[in-house]
């Protein structure tokens, strides 16, 4: 493939899959509409304002996960990281549900909890960053446990009614983010804008801090840098949809099979095969038991786990 | 002397332990609809503890708490001396063990309005007020009767919404899915084999219900009326109810399932 070597047609071939991802989640859900004609003024309503902002609410999550994960696996150097592995999915959740406990009938009240709450994990993780990239791991999933072990402690004394927000919350829900869908891909595309610039030195950075340094990366501000644009787009992504798994984790692995990994091509592959992934995902989550609905979150790995090992396998 | 004392103190206490609805049980209510009926069957005076939600009638507030609907603290349970204990699902974590410990565990878990009626009267049997759970029985079994010779309508297509956020309604084989058959409704996601499943808005528009009902908590019902109007159209229908009678399957039943069809009444269906 040639694609990793030009970027605008691989921008071009990613946004016609994208299209086409988006074309069809939009024809198929209760009952097929053709997006081009609907029939009557009820179909036109579904598909632009319950159909498309959740398609696009997801494309938006999925990409920002999918880079989220890519940075978070340069900058600990580990290729299990993904964008929860520093807690700010638990601190995100710890603000959610104490939000919900606060303003038991507010979504909004939701929202700026778990984003509250991302921040906070996110200050937490920051004040270790002067730390090694081991180190800086180890103490990611340490605050993890422990931003858990507050939520365990939250879920014991929540009145079972509100249990079932906090549940759906916490296995991804797309359905119902009160973030304006335009808000996230904006979100979505200053992070790929972001990706693409820094992706030279990125690649740098894969050579090793000393390396990197030598060949002129100040690597300290680049791993702050990168540190805080991670979290923060995590944060927006927990947000918006609770916590998503998988794809921030398998998502950059499988552009990297497919593209090598020269960061220009995996951030920019990433971006768009993330939300093109959870597209698919949450597509299949909304019809497969229709008029029942799974929680997103299963359909991630059940999706991305067969892709993933499939070009593993084939790769060795 | 001392030892005559002793003697019939003995033969009392075999006699309690051999029959012990002669010396009234000592009761754990384990959920609101327990609590309630036990109430209703006037064997308050039998129940020791019970658990949060156990919040009617106002007396059984006063009621030691051992646990919540999802754990029961067996030390606290065990040092109010129960013999019994009434519970909802017999896999609650530390129910096992009160039975390990010598406490008789009466499931009671009733998913129809008939099942209502009989788990009254089975209630009364453990208990040792049968004849109140059965006059309790027969005045219900009345109010049924006389409230299903009520409904004039046919078969009209119903939302439950269960939740708002995420959109939860009533599977097939729920308690409230037999409420709402029982009074004339049809509960249009009935053909699902799902307990609470999610849906999402575009199922229900295609379900055309012609009413929406609401239980009135934990939510704005004006938004969700707006919600719904928006959806399924000016001429939609909504009611709320209160959760609390229809969703537990005590005695309070009939009351919810009567207000909810004088509601239907007046809305000329």
């Amino acid at each position: 493939m040639k694609l990793q070597k030009n970027e605008l047609l691989l921008i071009a071939a990613f946004v016609g899959i994208a299209m086409f991802v988006i074309f069809i989640a939009l024809g198929v859900g209760e009952h097929w509409i053709n997006p081009l004609n609907p029939s009557s003024d009820m179909e036109v309503l579904i598909l632009w304002e319950i159909r498309l902002p959740r398609i696009l609410t997801a494309f938006a999550v999925g990409g920002m996960l999918a880079l989220a994960g890519a940075w978070f696996q340069v900058l600990l150097g580990n290729p299990l990281a993904e964008p929860y592995v520093l807690g700010v999915a638990g601190s995100a959740a710890v603000g959610a549900v104490s939000a919900m406990m606060l303003f038991p009938d507010s979504t909004l009240a939701m929202s700026m909890g778990a984003f509250i709450g991302a921040w906070v994990g996110i200050a937490a993780v920051l004040s270790f960053s002067f730390l090694g990239a081991t180190r800086l791991l180890l103490a990611g999933v340490v605050l993890a446990a422990f931003w858990g072990a507050i939520l365990m402690l939250l879920m014991a004394l929540l009145p079972e009614r509100s249990l079932m927000l906090a549940y759906a919350w916490m296995m991804g829900d797309l359905s119902s983010s009160s973030l304006p869908v335009w808000s996230l891909l904006l979100v979505w595309l200053l992070a790929l804008m972001c990706g693409v610039f820094l992706s030279l030195s990125l690649d740098k950075l894969l050579l090793g801090e000393r390396h990197a340094e030598a060949l002129g990366v100040h690597v300290q501000r680049l791993r702050l840098i990168l540190l805080f644009l991670a979290s923060a787009v995590t944060a927006i992504a927990v947000t918006a949809a609770g916590t998503i798994g998988f794809v921030g984790l398998v998502v950059p692995h499988l552009m990297r099979l497919l593209f090598g990994s020269l960061h220009k091509a995996v951030l920019i592959s990433s971006a768009f095969g993330g939300g093109i992934l959870l597209i698919m995902a949450d597509t299949t989550a909304r019809t497969i038991i229709s008029p029942a609905e799974l929680p997103v979150g299963v359909l991630t790995a059940m999706i991305g786990v067969p892709i993933f090992l499939y070009l593993l396998l084939r790769r060795a | 002397m001392g030892y005559c004392v002793r003697k019939a103190w003995f033969i009392v206490c075999f006699f309690c332990s051999v029959f012990p609805a002669f010396a009234g049980e000592r009761i754990l209510a384990l959920a609101p609809h327990v609590c309630e009926t036990l109430y209703a069957i006037g064997a308050e005076k039998d129940i020791v503890g019970a658990v949060s939600y156990c919040d009617y009638p106002k007396a059984a507030l006063k009621l030691p708490r051992i646990g919540a609907y999802n754990r029961i603290n067996v030390e606290a349970a065990i040092a109010l001396r129960p013999t019994v204990a009434i519970v909802l699902n017999i896999k609650t974590p530390g129910v096992s063990k009160l039975r390990q410990l010598g406490v008789k565990i009466v499931p009671s878990y009733p998913v129809t309005v008939d099942e209502v009626l009989q788990n009254v009267q089975m209630l009364g049997r453990v208990t040792g007020h049968e004849q109140q759970a059965n006059a309790l029985v027969s005045d219900l079994q009345k109010r049924l009767d006389k409230l299903t010779s009520r409904i004039s309508y046919k078969e009209i297509p119903v939302f439950y919404e269960i939740w708002s956020d995420p959109l939860l309604t009533a599977g097939n084989n729920t308690f409230i899915h037999d409420v709402l058959r029982r009074i004339g409704l049809r509960n249009v996601f009935g053909s699902l084999a799902l307990e609470a499943p999610r849906i999402n808005v575009e199922s229900v528009i295609a379900a055309q219900p012609k009413l929406v009902i609401i239980p009135s908590e934990n939510r704005d019902v004006s938004k969700r009326v707006i919600f719904w109007k928006k959806w399924l159209g000016e001429d939609i229908h909504i009611i709320t109810v209160n959760p609390d009678l229809v969703h537990r399957p005590g005695p309070r039943l009939l009351d919810g399932m009567t207000d909810l069809l004088n509601q239907l009444e007046g809305l000329k269906l």
